[in-house]
């Protein structure tokens, strides 16, 4: 969460035009939400009449000048009362679908933006943040198109209408309510403008305290240790009393304007009372139109109240707007080639290739290799030397940006990259699992793959057993709302989903740094049984795993400086050895 | 299993009836402002007074002056009059409103703030069972959304009961000194919105519950393919994953149109209801009016005051969920705050001398709350770590090692046997004394947001800046601190999120280190660090390791070597001591790990 100062952005209507289209793609069910609400103000501007024709009528009545019948004014009124709420009812569920509609429209486009994005653009983001973009920022849209469809009409139609009308049965009162309403209106969205920073400031610092109490703790055992209650119960009671007393600050902000701004409106009704009732005195205005002009003051104060909420939806929905529009833009960099993978082994070559990061890391400089169908290359060298980077060109999660990564002969960047993936394993350092079931997780790849399949891969990876005395076997649900499993348990998984995959090429990043020897040694089986018959890319350590490859290549700084079979770089005395040796030693 | 997003949608639906006892202890934390309570009850009851009037003076102004008056004089004066009235009754209408909600929100959020502090204090005092056996979700919640849930009750309870019910009163009374047997008939309408409201907010909250679990549901997945997009697109699944998604959505939007069809059924029921008050008032208000039992104004005034039945009505409706769900979120703060610690001083504890160091343990038998019957993490466990000794525990996860570990630093107690250090019960010693001079460095390496700095000087903030530089030098890591963007001054986000595994390791070592420990302890610390990293600071931490006593617990055998007394262990007991030779040449359970080890 934030802490200290957020800064307000500015308000831009373009953000909001960026996201009605995926409102206008509904045009039907525009039409007919808008239709409905217009006949259900109508409705809700002739019951005023009906009342004021009735009281009209009435003390005509009694002066014996007509004859009331108040049982006709009775049909009316309830007839028009339940076409209201007949079409009230009908357009709840019209609007409520199409606003969803949009919203997961909405949603589906940031989802599948996220999920195709590079690499690159995740390494820069925050993940917090782009959830809270598609998940709040979208939620805040809700209202927006809430406002466009119904809030936006009700108060212009509404004020408008209701002003004409009043204009009908007086000038003067028409004028005396648009006097006061006029003012009431600029002030209160004038108000929420600025209160709007405020609240805001007041929401951080809520935040800033949670994160005190957030913190305090996931983090008990290190305040416990150093002792550090007293000075955590410091560090919130400052906190506290900052959101305190911005709250309290804004609270009065709030009381020594709004309720001011009301008030203006509020001198209607004595004016109009006073004006209107002399004109109905002097015989100049029916005592019914004034009961109407009456009614109608209460609805236009309805519609006021609502100007403060209108602009913060959309003072609120700019900047939400904004965010997530820059989700759906953001450039896609890394685009399919055309060229399906041709048949082959897996054969992998380096032409020159360069890659830098946009941040401090681990770059490549004219990397050149080429591995053979079949090959294991053990890549070594100290952290930071863009072992990761390089075996990450392979499956182009990045695109060399200088030379080329040949695949079987094409270039890597011509094949259609959903063909080229599947054909790349890759065994991450850390293996994520998705929360749904064990065989969900192995046929993450292949989501037709059939029980025997799963079993036999899982099996290979030697997660078979482990799975076996699972409550559920391979049904069990894991991650957070299922069972943990220990680190080792879920590398075996990871190893059986890329078992399945069949690839012809297979990444290993080292995997076992943080597992227990007996766990370990289970791993390297599993890994060794992955690795037959496959070109294989070994990210390690440990000099056990490289003794085998075909071929080593030593790392530093972004340049292969020795490679060779283990035997040949024991041999020269270079950087390799000098490793070697210290490992060795200890 | 369940996630923090499930706790606390269980947690914000539980509703309960409040307890005479939860009540009169909520109203305890009242009583600070007892007097600004009453000043705020007189503002609402002449704010609720005026706006009852207004209708009044509508239907005095009507009938005394526009529909009969004597004179055209009188009624113009009259008129006038009674307009200004209005006028005086909007103003004060005004002010006391204004003044009504500034005093409540200081109130309810004032007393909110000391539960909150109470609170968080408490959870300063409780001992780590507590924490073992509680999902640090919850006990957020206890500080966080549960305080905030009071505040519907809290901040306006009072005050909107006591408006609400003087409205309908008020309404009623002034309804039946113009005409009970109108005020009857238009009384019909109430029964229904009565049930209305209730009916609505009961299904409603059950529809909103589907609504949020979906709505998580949505956040989960959403979260999950951006925390593994990296898999995602190394196994190409992108369209497979749109299709989950979709689906995920369908339901959400089935659950929202269902939840939204309650409340678009309620409204236009509600707004049905009012049209038949008004009817009522037109048809049977009329023929009274007809015969002159009535008056014009009066029958105006009764519509305007029909307008002032449903708000009430829906606010006390809403009080009423709102103190089921207070009851139930007031009854989990004060059970946390009724928590005893497990650990605390004794009466009488001192605090404990400079520590030189010599830990014994005799005969300690332990167990955790969360252990089950009938077995023991620790039986019978002794040993004795003199003066700077270095003391490594080896054993397989469960063994018994952490445990070990959490005995020293008294984060629990165990059930059977004593614990000295330098000769001194631990159990005689106040609990703080001993975190001061004790260092300790786990595998969690958490930190707190800050910068790097602060987070090095959290256990010693006395320390000067250079201190800690010089902690930092002597143990390696002042290069890595300075490669960072602003060195020592970088921010930490929430976690030290913006730091990699083996750096927060890092920070979290030099932490220890500015601390300035006697005794040091680590726990699994290097785990997180390249093997690489670890043979660079191993040079430093033995250093530090020199005159100190220092307890280590590691999986690497690499770590242990030098230890001058290694202490094996197999569920809960110590089955082998020695040094690292010693060990080897016994040929026991030590020399199989280690074989296991090398051949890695």
């Amino acid at each position: 969460m934030a802490e200290g100062v957020s800064t307000t952005p500015r308000f831009k209507t373009r953000n909001l035009f960026g996201v009605l289209p995926f409102l206008w793609r509904y045009p039907r069910a525009i039409a007919l939400t808008v239709g409905i609400l217009l006949v259900i103000i109508s409705i809700e501007l002739t019951l005023p009449q009906i009342i004021g024709w009735a009281v009209s009528d009435l003390r005509l009545h009694l002066r014996g000048e007509s004859v009331f019948d108040p049982r006709l004014y009775v049909v009316i009124f309830l007839s028009l009362v339940l076409i209201r709420a007949g079409l009230g009812f009908l357009l709840g569920p019209i609007r409520n679908k199409l606003i969803q509609t949009a919203l997961g429209d909405i949603r589906a486009a940031i989802y599948d933006s996220l999920q195709r994005l590079a690499f690159s653009y995740h390494d820069k983001t925050n993940s917090g943040e782009l959830i809270s973009r598609s998940t709040a920022d979208v939620f805040r849209l809700q209202d927006f198109f809430f406002a466009c469809l119904l809030l936006s009409f009700d108060i212009v139609v509404s004020l408008i209408a209701i002003i004409w009308l009043i204009w009908v049965a007086s000038p003067v009162l028409a004028m005396i309510t648009v006097a006061t309403a006029a003012p009431t209106i600029g002030l209160i969205a004038f108000y929420a403008s600025k209160l709007r920073p405020q609240w805001r400031l007041v929401h951080d610092q809520h935040g800033a305290m949670t994160t005190v109490i957030q913190e305090n703790i996931a983090g008990v055992r290190v305040v416990k240790a150093f002792a550090k209650e007293h000075a955590q119960v410091e560090k919130f009671r400052e906190k506290k009393q900052v959101f305190l007393d911005t709250l309290l600050r804004t609270v009065n902000y709030w009381a020594a304007r709004v309720p001011f701004a009301q008030f203006i409106f509020g001198l209607s009704m004595p004016l109009i009372l006073w004006v209107g009732g002399r004109q109905v005195i002097q015989g100049k205005l029916e005592i019914g139109a004034l009961t109407s002009v009456v009614f109608y003051i209460m609805t236009v104060g309805h519609r006021v109240g609502m100007v403060g909420q209108f602009t913060n939806i959309l003072q609120n929905a700019s900047a939400s707007a904004e965010r997530i529009l820059e989700i759906i833009r953001e450039p896609r960099t890394l685009r399919s080639g055309k060229r399906p993978l041709p048949k082959g082994a897996g054969a992998v070559e380096f032409e020159h290739v360069g890659f830098h990061y946009s941040g401090p890391r681990a770059s490549l400089t004219d990397v050149s290799f080429r591995a053979e169908p079949g090959q294991t290359i053990a890549i070594v060298g100290p952290t930071g030397s863009g072992k990761t980077t390089l075996v990450n060109l392979i499956p182009r999660f990045y695109d060399a940006m200088v030379g080329r990564v040949l695949i079987d002969g094409a270039d890597a960047r011509e094949l259609n990259l959903t063909e080229l993936r599947r054909a790349v394993g890759v065994i991450f350092q850390e293996s994520f699992l998705f929360s749904t079931t064990v065989a969900e997780n192995i046929a993450y790849g292949k989501p037709g793959a059939t029980r025997e399949d799963i079993a036999r891969c899982a099996r290979a990876a030697q997660a078979h057993e482990f799975i076996s005395e699972l409550e559920h076997g391979y049904d069990t649900v894991i991650g957070e709302r299922g069972v943990s499993l220990s680190g080792g348990q879920r590398q075996r998984i990871a190893i059986a989903r890329a078992f399945l995959m069949n690839p012809r090429i297979l990444i290993l990043d080292d995997a076992t740094a943080s597992v227990d020897p007996a766990t370990e040694h289970l791993i390297q089986t599993a890994m060794r049984r992955l690795c037959e018959g496959r070109t294989t890319f070994v990210i390690a350590q440990r000099f056990s795993t490289v003794h085998h490859a075909d071929q080593i290549l030593v790392l530093k700084e972004g340049r292969i400086v020795e490679r060779g079979t283990h035997k040949e770089l024991i041999r020269q005395s270079g950087f390799y050895r000098e490793v070697f040796e210290q490992q060795i030693r200890k | 299993m369940a996630s923090k997003e499930d706790i606390q949608i269980e947690e914000a639906f539980a509703q309960k009836r409040m307890s005479a006892g939860t009540f009169m202890r909520l109203l305890s934390y009242m009583r600070p402002y007892r007097r600004r309570i009453v000043l705020n009850l007189i503002f609402t009851v002449l704010a609720t007074a005026s706006q009852l009037l207004g209708p009044k003076f509508i239907q005095i102004g009507i009938d005394r002056y526009l529909t009969n008056f004597t004179t055209m004089q009188v009624a113009m004066t009259g008129i006038l009059v009674i307009s200004a009235i209005y006028l005086v009754n909007l103003l004060a209408n005004w002010g006391l409103s204004a003044a009504q909600v500034k005093s409540a929100i200081a109130i309810g959020h004032g007393a909110m703030n000391d539960l909150r502090d109470a609170v968080f204090q408490h959870i300063q005092r409780l001992s780590l069972n507590y924490f073992d056996k509680t999902h640090q979700g919850r006990i957020i919640n206890r500080a966080d959304t549960d305080i905030e849930s009071l505040d519907r009750i809290m901040t306006w309870g009072a005050s909107q009961m006591l408006s609400s019910a003087l409205t309908l009163v008020g309404v009623v009374v002034l309804m039946v000194q113009y005409d009970w047997r109108l005020c009857l008939a238009v009384s019909v309408v109430l029964g229904p919105i009565w049930i209305a409201t209730r009916m609505f907010q009961v299904y409603g909250m059950r529809a909103y519950r589907l609504v949020r679990e979906q709505s998580s549901r949505i956040t989960a997945s959403i979260a999950e393919s951006i925390a593994g997009v990296r898999v995602v697109q190394a196994f190409a699944r992108e369209e497979t994953n749109l299709a989950n998604f979709q689906k995920v959505q369908d339901v959400y939007f089935d659950r929202f149109i269902a939840s939204a069809r309650i409340f678009h059924t309620y409204m236009p029921f509600i707004g049905l209801l009012s049209g038949v008050g008004t009817a009522i008032i037109l048809g049977y208000g009329g023929s009274l009016a007809l015969r002159n039992e009535i008056t014009v104004g009066e029958l105006a005034a009764f519509i305007l005051y029909l307008g002032m039945f449903f708000g009430p009505i829906q606010t006390m409706g809403d009080l009423y969920n709102s103190l089921l769900s207070t009851a139930a979120s007031a009854e989990r703060i004060f059970g946390l705050l009724d928590t005893e610690p497990q650990v605390k001083d004794r009466a009488g504890a001192e605090p404990m001398a400079a520590i030189r160091g010599h830990v014994v343990f005799e005969s300690v038998w332990f167990r955790y709350d969360t252990t089950p019957e009938n077995q023991w993490v620790l039986r019978d466990v002794s040993f004795e770590a003199k003066p700077g000794e270095t003391v490594a525990l080896v054993g397989a996860t469960g063994s018994g090692k952490t445990s070990i570990i959490s005995l020293i630093m008294r984060f629990y107690e165990p059930q059977r046997g004593g614990i000295t250090i330098d000769g001194t019960d631990l159990l005689s010693a106040t609990v703080e004394s001993l975190h001061r001079q004790v260092g300790i460095v786990t595998q969690e390496n958490f930190l707190f947001t800050g910068t790097v700095m602060e987070n090095l000087k959290f256990g010693r903030p006395e320390a000067s800046d250079d201190d800690v530089v010089e902690a930092a030098k002597t143990l390696g890591t002042h290069e890595m601190i300075m490669r960072f963007m602003e060195g020592y001054q970088t921010k930490v986000s929430e976690r030290g999120g913006n730091f990699s595994a083996g750096e927060r390791q890092l920070l979290t070592f030099t932490r220890a280190m500015v601390a300035r420990p006697r005794i040091l302890i680590l726990d699994e610390a290097t785990s997180a660090v390249d093997t690489q990293t670890e043979r660079t600071i191993q040079h430093a931490l033995e250093q530090l390791f020199a005159w100190r006593t220092c307890f280590v617990v590691a999986h690497r055998l690499s770590t242990v070597r030098n230890a001058h007394c290694i202490f094996v262990l197999s569920q809960g007991e110590i089955i082998e001591r020695g040094t690292h030779d010693e060990l080897l040449a016994k040929g026991g359970h030590y020399a199989k790990l280690h074989a296991e080890f090398v051949r890695e």
